[in-house]
C-alpha cells in the first residue's frame, strides 16, 4: 500500500518540555492506525503537529510525498487533512448544517463578491453545497437535527456533527482525537460503525482513542506513545503482550 | 402563508411611502437629524460587520470616516472631481488605509486592540490638524461642492435626504447580502472557534483583513456623505469622540443585527440632538440613557421583544435575531 503520511524524527519542545520527541512513523492509504498512550504521553500534541496548529521544533512531516510541516492549518486542510477535537470545538452560535457548510466552502468557493451579488452560478453551488452538507449529516445521523444550534446538541450528537464538519473538507486522512469519550455504549457503537462507513468511503483514518475495547476492534495496527516516545507498534495481539506498554500504562511494578 | 405574504408587501409599500414623503411632512430640522441617521447607519453597519462578525473592536472608525471625508472634499475641489467620482474613491482610500491598519492588527486581540485602533484615530486627527499643506489645518476646508445630478444640485437638507436614501438603502441590502453569504459565515465560523476555523480551511488572516476592509470603506463613504452635506469639514468633526459614538451605536443595536443597528443609528442620532435642551447636561443625559438601556437591553435592542412587528418582518423559520 502507498504512503499517505510519514512523520520522520518529529520532536516538539514547550521550552525544556519535550512533549513529542523523535517520532517516525508512516500511516498507509486506507488504513486505520490507532495512537494509544497514557494522558500527557504526546499523542494530541502530535495531532496538532501534523494538522499545522503547532510548528515542529525538528523532523519533517510528509502528506502524499509534499512537507506540510510548517504550513498554516487552513492549507493543511485544503491538502487533505481533516480532524476532530477531543475537547469538542463546535462553532457553537451556528446551525448544525451551517457548521457543515463552512468546513465545505474549503473546496473552490467562487469569489466573494461573486457571492454577494448573486451571480447565478454562485447562487447554484451554494445549492449544490447545501445537499452535500445535508448528505453529510444523514451520513452521521444528524440530519432531522439540521436547523438546531450547534451548542444545543447532546454531547453524543456534538460528537457526531465534529466528524460531519470534517468530512466536508473532504479529507483523504481524518485525525479522529478521542471520538467515543465520554460516550455511553450505546453512542460507542454508532461512532464505531461511523468509523467503519468512513473508512468504507476510502478516506484514511488516523484514530487516538483512551478505550481499549474499541481501539482493540477497530484497528489493525498500533502505535504507542509514552512520555513523547514511541515505545511499541505493531498489531493488538502484540501491542496486548508487550512489556514496555504494560509498564507504561500499569507501572513497573507489576510486570 | 398568503396572508402572511400580504402582510409583509403592505409593510414593505407603507415604509416606502413613508420614506419618501417624510421631507414633506417633517420639518427642517427632524429631515437635517434623518440625513445624519442615515450617514451614522452606514458607518456603523460597517463597525457592526468588524465587531459582531469578526469580534475586533475599533475605537476608531472616526479616522477611516474622516479619511473618506477629506478624500472627497479634496478630490472635488482641488482635483476638480464630481461627487460622483468623488465618493467610491473616497471609499477606496478609506479602505486601504483600513488594510493598513488591519495587518499589524492582527497581533493584536481584544483591549489591545482597541488602544491600537485609538492610536491610528489619533495619528489621523493629528495629521488632519497639523499637515495644513493638504489639510488646511484646523480651519478645515470650506466649500465642498453639494452633489448635483444632470445640474440639479442636492444643496438643501430635503434634496440631500433622499440622496442619503438611497445610499443608506443600498448600504443595509449589502451588508445584508454580506453577512449572509459564505463570508458572513466564515466570519462567524471564526468568532466561535478560531481554531476549528482553520482546521476546515477557513483563511482566518484572509477574512480578518477583508472585515476590516469593508467595514472602513463604509465609514469613508459616510464620511463623504457627510462632506458633501455640511459643506464644512475640520479635524473636530472626526475626533474620538466620533469614534464613541459609532461603538456605542453598534453595541447598542445589537452588533450582529442589521434591523438592530438600524433602529439604534436612527435613535441615538435624534436622542444626541434633542438631549441639546439640557445644554451643558447633555451628555449627562445622554449617558444616563445609554447605562439605562445597556443594563435592560444588554444584548442591545435587536433582543427586545417586538411582538407582532418582529414577526412580519421575520421569514418562517428564520430567527430574526441571527
Amino acid at each position: 500500500m502507498a504512503t499517505m503520511l510519514e512523520i520522520r524524527n518529529v520532536s516538539k519542545y514547550f521550552g525544556g518540555l519535550g512533549a513529542v520527541k523523535e517520532v517516525s512513523l508512516t500511516v498507509k492509504k486506507e488504513e486505520l492506525l490507532s495512537i494509544i498512550g497514557p494522558n500527557g504521553s504526546g499523542k494530541t500534541t502530535l495531532f496538532n503537529l501534523i494538522t499545522g496548529v503547532y510548528e515542529v521544533t525538528s523532523g519533517s512531516i510528509h502528506f502524499e510525498g509534499e512537507p506540510i510541516h510548517n504550513h498554516n492549518s487552513s492549507t493543511i486542510a485544503e491538502k487533505g487533512i481533516a480532524r476532530t477535537f477531543q475537547n469538542i470545538k463546535l462553532f457553537h452560535t451556528l446551525s448544525v448544517l451551517e457548521n457543515v457548510l463552512v468546513a465545505s466552502y474549503c473546496h473552490g468557493h467562487p469569489k466573494p463578491w461573486a457571492h454577494i451579488f448573486g451571480a447565478p452560478p454562485g447562487v447554484e453551488r451554494e445549492k449544490e453545497l447545501n445537499e452535500k452538507a445535508h448528505h453529510l449529516l444523514e451520513f452521521v445521523g444528524l440530519a432531522g437535527r439540521r436547523d438546531e444550534i450547534a451548542k444545543n446538541l447532546a454531547y453524543g450528537d456534538q460528537k457526531k456533527l465534529e466528524i460531519a464538519r470534517a468530512l466536508a473538507v473532504k479529507p483523504k486522512l481524518l485525525l479522529l482525537d478521542e471520538p467515543v469519550g465520554g460516550l455511553n455504549p450505546g453512542e460507542k457503537k454508532e461512532i464505531i460503525d461511523l468509523i467503519g462507513n468512513i473508512q468504507g468511503e476510502g478516506i484514511t483514518v488516523l484514530l487516538i482513542e483512551h478505550d481499549m475495547k474499541v481501539v482493540m476492534n477497530v484497528s489493525k495496527r498500533i502505535i504507542v506513545l509514552n512520555f513523547g516516545q514511541m515505545i511499541a507498534q505493531g498489531a493488538p495481539e502484540e501491542i496486548k503482550r508487550n512489556p514496555a506498554v504494560i509498564e507504561a500504562y500499569l507501572g513497573p511494578d507489576l510486570t | 402563508m398568503k396572508e402572511g405574504r400580504f402582510q409583509r408587501t403592505a409593510v414593505i409599500l407603507i415604509t416606502a411611502a413613508l420614506l419618501l414623503s417624510l421631507p414633506a411632512l417633517c420639518g427642517y430640522y427632524v429631515v437635517h437629524n434623518l440625513i445624519f441617521a442615515g450617514i451614522n447607519l452606514i458607518a456603523v453597519l460597517g463597525l457592526g460587520l468588524l465587531i459582531g462578525f469578526s469580534g475586533q473592536v475599533s475605537l476608531g472608525h472616526a479616522a477611516f470616516y474622516g479619511i473618506g471625508a477629506y478624500a472627497s472634499a479634496l478630490l472635488t475641489l482641488r482635483l476638480g472631481l464630481s461627487f460622483w467620482a468623488a465618493w467610491p474613491l473616497a471609499g477606496i482610500i478609506a479602505g486601504i488605509a483600513g488594510f493598513l491598519l488591519a495587518i499589524p492588527s492582527l497581533k493584536v486581540a481584544a483591549l489591545y486592540l482597541v488602544m491600537t485602533t485609538i492610536g491610528f484615530s489619533m495619528i489621523v486627527w493629528l495629521i488632519m490638524l497639523q499637515w495644513s499643506g493638504l489639510t488646511n489645518g484646523p480651519n478645515g476646508i470650506i466649500g465642498i461642492p453639494s452633489p448635483t445630478i444632470a445640474g440639479f444640485a442636492l444643496d438643501s437638507p430635503a434634496k440631500y435626504y433622499y440622496l442619503v436614501l438611497v445610499f443608506s438603502l443600498a448600504a443595509l441590502w449589502l451588508m445584508n447580502r454580506i453577512v449572509k453569504s459564505s463570508i458572513g459565515l466564515r466570519l462567524m465560523a471564526i468568532f466561535d472557534q478560531e481554531e476549528a476555523a482553520k482546521s476546515v480551511g477557513v483563511n482566518t488572516i484572509y477574512f480578518r483583513v477583508l472585515a476590516f476592509v469593508v467595514s472602513s470603506i463604509f465609514a469613508g463613504v459616510a464620511g463623504s456623505l457627510y462632506a458633501h452635506y455640511v459643506t464644512f469639514i475640520h479635524p473636530e468633526n472626526f475626533d474620538i469622540w466620533i469614534s464613541v459614538i459609532f461603538l456605542v451605536t453598534a453595541v447598542f443595536g445589537g452588533q450582529r443585527s442589521i434591523p438592530g443597528i438600524t433602529a439604534s443609528s436612527i435613535i441615538l442620532t435624534f436622542a444626541t440632538e434633542y438631549f441639546r435642551v439640557f445644554g451643558q447636561y447633555r451628555m449627562i443625559g445622554y449617558g444616563i440613557f445609554l447605562a439605562v438601556c445597556m443594563i435592560y437591553f444588554p444584548e442591545g435592542i435587536s433582543k427586545l421583544k417586538l411582538g407582532p412587528i418582529s414577526r412580519i418582518f421575520s421569514k418562517p423559520g428564520n430567527n430574526p435575531s441571527q
